[in-house]
C-alpha cells in the first residue's frame, strides 16, 4: 500500500519558486533529451548487508499518485469551466488562460464577461496549489463578473464547476489590495502547499492614459 | 526478475563519495538548497512492487506501477538508487541497483522501466526545458519499454519518428485532445490501441511507453508537467477602460444630470437676461 504524506509548500515546482532553483529559462530549446550519463551508468554496486529492503520509518516516504491515462483524463476533467461569487456578480464562464510570452502577463479573455483560468496551475479539486481565476474590472466600457470583487463579503462560499461537472466550494477569507507592480507572484501562483482559490481582478486609481488601473484585488478563499 | 550483480565494483569505493546511510536526501522544504535537484519518480514496469532506497534511505514503500510520486529534493551528484520488490526478505539482493548523476537546479524525472532485456532500469529525463516559452502546451512521448523503436503520433502530428529506449520526442501543441497512436518505426502492425490524450493549455503532457513488445505488453503511462515557477504571469491587468457606472442611479444624476440642469440653468438664466438698456 501506497503510504501518503501531506504535500509540503515547496514540495513541487514552487521549490525553485521558494528557492530560486527555478531560475532556469524556459526559453531554452525543446527536446533536451534524456540525460545520458545517467541514463546509461553501468554501475550497479554489490548489495551490502545494511540495504535491506524493511521499512523502518516512512515518516519521509514519498506519496505518489496514478499515472494511467484515465487518471490523465481525470485530471483534465476538473478543469474550471463556471464561477459564482454569489452577492456580487452571475455566475460566468472561466476560459483556461496562460502566461502571454511577449508581454509576460496573463493572457485575459478580451472579454469582460469572461474569466481567465490560470491553466498552468492547479485545477479545482487538486490536492495542493491555488486555483488562480482573474477576469477584468471592467473592458471597453462593460461591466463583468468581478467588477465588484473588493465588495465580497468575508465567508461567501464560492462555488467554481468543473468541465465533469463537479462543484467545489470555497469560503471566502480575505481581500486585500495591492499595487499591480508589487504583486506576490510566489504566493499568488503556487502550485504546492494547502490548496486554495485566489480571485483577481484590479483596482484602486485609474490611469486615463494607460486604460489601466493601479492595483489588483486578489481575494482568497479556501476549500470547505 | 532478478538482476546480476557485479562483483567488481568494491561497496566500498562507492562510500567514499556516498557514505551509506547518510541522510542527504530530504522530502521536506526545510532543508530545501538552492542547487539541488527536483526529482520525480515514474513507475513503468508492471507487476514490480517496488520499495525503493536512494543512498540508501527507504523514499518508497510499496510503490505501484504505473503511479507517478511527488518531486523529491536530493543534492546534485551520484545517488545509488536500489529497489526491491517489497515484502523481499532481509539481505536479498536488490532487483534493481544503479547510481544515477543528478545536475544541480534541475527538475528531473526518473522513469522505472526495461532494458533491452527485459530488466528494471532507471532512465533519467529532463523536465525543464519541455515548453518552448512561458505560454506553451507540448505532448512529450518517452520510452521505458523493451521495444523496437515506434513512431509515435498525434493527430496528424509526428510526436516521434522513432521512439526506443530512454529517448524522447517533444512537440509543442496546441490545447485540445488528440488520438495518439503508435507503429512500429519499421512498419508492421501497432500493438498499443490509438488513445485519446487531453493536452491542457500552459503544460507539458508526458507519456512514458512502457511494457515489452515480446510479451505484447506495451502502453502508456502519463505525467503532467508544469512550467517551471518563472514562467508565472509577471502582472495581471484586469482593467481595460474606466468602470461603467451607468448601473448606479444617484452616479449618473451627478454624472451627467448635474451638468445638464446647470446648462439649461445657464440658458433660461440668458433668456430670461434683460436687455441692456
Amino acid at each position: 500500500m501506497i503510504r501518503r504524506r501531506p504535500v509540503g509548500p515547496a514540495l513541487v515546482l514552487s521549490a525553485g519558486l521558494l528557492t530560486g532553483c527555478g531560475a532556469a529559462s524556459s526559453s531554452t530549446a525543446a527536446s533536451p533529451g534524456p540525460t545520458s550519463s545517467a541514463a546509461s551508468s553501468p554501475a550497479a554496486p554489490a548489495p551490502v548487508a545494511s540495504a535491506t529492503p524493511s521499512p523502518t520509518d516512512d515518516s519521509d516516504l514519498l506519496d505518489s499518485a496514478p499515472a494511467t491515462l484515465d487518471a490523465l483524463r481525470a485530471s483534465e476533467a476538473r478543469r474550471p469551466v463556471a464561477v459564482l461569487v454569489p452577492g456580487v456578480a452571475q455566475p460566468a464562464m472561466v476560459e483556461a488562460r496562460t502566461t502571454d510570452p511577449v508581454g509576460g502577463g496573463l493572457d485575459l479573455p478580451d472579454s469582460a464577461a469572461a474569466v481567465a483560468w490560470w491553466a498552468s496551475g492547479a485545477a479545482p479539486g487538486t490536492a495542493a496549489g491555488s486555483v488562480v481565476l482573474a477576469a477584468h474590472v471592467s473592458f471597453d466600457g462593460q461591466t463583468g463578473p468581478f467588477t465588484r470583487l473588493a465588495q465580497v463579503d468575508p465567508g461567501t462560499r464560492v462555488v467554481v464547476t468543473s468541465a465533469d461537472g463537479s462543484a467545489h466550494t470555497y469560503a471566502v477569507q480575505s481581500t486585500r489590495s495591492a499595487p499591480k507592480t508589487a504583486l506576490d507572484r510566489a504566493e499568488l501562483f503556487r502550485t504546492t502547499g494547502p490548496p486554495a482559490l485566489v480571485l483577481v481582478t484590479c483596482g484602486g486609481a485609474y490611469d486615463r492614459r494607460t486604460h489601466s488601473f493601479a492595483d489588483n484585488v486578489v481575494v482568497t478563499a479556501v476549500p470547505v | 526478475m532478478s538482476r546480476p550483480l557485479p562483483a567488481l565494483i568494491g561497496a566500498g569505493l562507492l562510500s567514499v563519495a556516498l557514505p551509506l546511510g547518510a541522510s542527504v536526501v530530504t522530502a521536506t522544504p526545510a532543508a530545501a538548497a538552492p542547487g539541488d535537484t527536483v526529482l520525480t519518480v515514474v513507475h513503468g514496469v508492471r507487476g514490480f512492487v517496488a520499495d525503493v532506497r536512494l543512498d540508501d534511505k527507504l523514499v518508497l514503500s510499496g510503490f505501484a506501477p504505473e503511479r507517478v510520486t511527488d518531486p523529491l529534493e536530493v543534492p546534485p551528484g551520484e545517488h545509488r538508487v536500489q529497489a526491491w520488490p517489497t515484502g523481499a526478505a532481509p539481505g536479498t539482493a536488490p532487483v534493481l541497483d544503479q547510481v544515477i548523476n543528478l545536475v544541480g537546479g534541475e527538475h528531473v524525472t526518473a522513469g522505472i522501466g526495461l532494458d533491452q532485456d527485459g530488466k528494471p532500469t532507471i532512465t533519467l529525463f529532463k523536465d525543464d526545458g519541455l515548453l518552448a516559452d512561458s505560454g506553451s502546451t507540448a505532448l512529450v512521448v518517452r520510452g521505458l519499454a523493451d521495444a523496437d523503436p515506434v513512431k509515435v503520433v498525434a493527430g496528424d502530428r509526428t510526436i516521434s519518428d522513432a521512439l526506443g529506449g530512454a529517448q524522447q520526442g517533444v512537440q509543442q501543441i496546441a490545447p485540445g485532445t488528440y488520438p495518439v497512436s503508435v507503429q512500429p518505426a519499421n512498419g508492421g502492425p501497432s500493438t498499443v490501441p490509438t488513445a485519446d490524450i487531453p493536452v491542457v493549455a500552459g503544460r507539458a503532457v508526458v507519456l512514458y511507453l512502457i511494457g515489452s513488445q515480446q510479451d505484447n505488453t506495451l502502453g502508456w503511462v502519463a505525467q503532467s508537467v508544469l512550467p517551471n515557477a518563472s514562467s508565472a504571469p509577471l502582472r495581471i491587468d484586469t482593467g481595460f477602460g474606466e468602470v461603467p457606472t451607468a448601473g448606479d442611479a444617484t452616479t449618473t444624476v451627478l454624472v451627467l444630470g448635474l451638468p445638464t440642469a446647470l446648462l439649461a440653468a445657464v440658458a433660461l438664466r440668458r433668456r430670461h437676461r434683460p436687455l441692456p438698456a
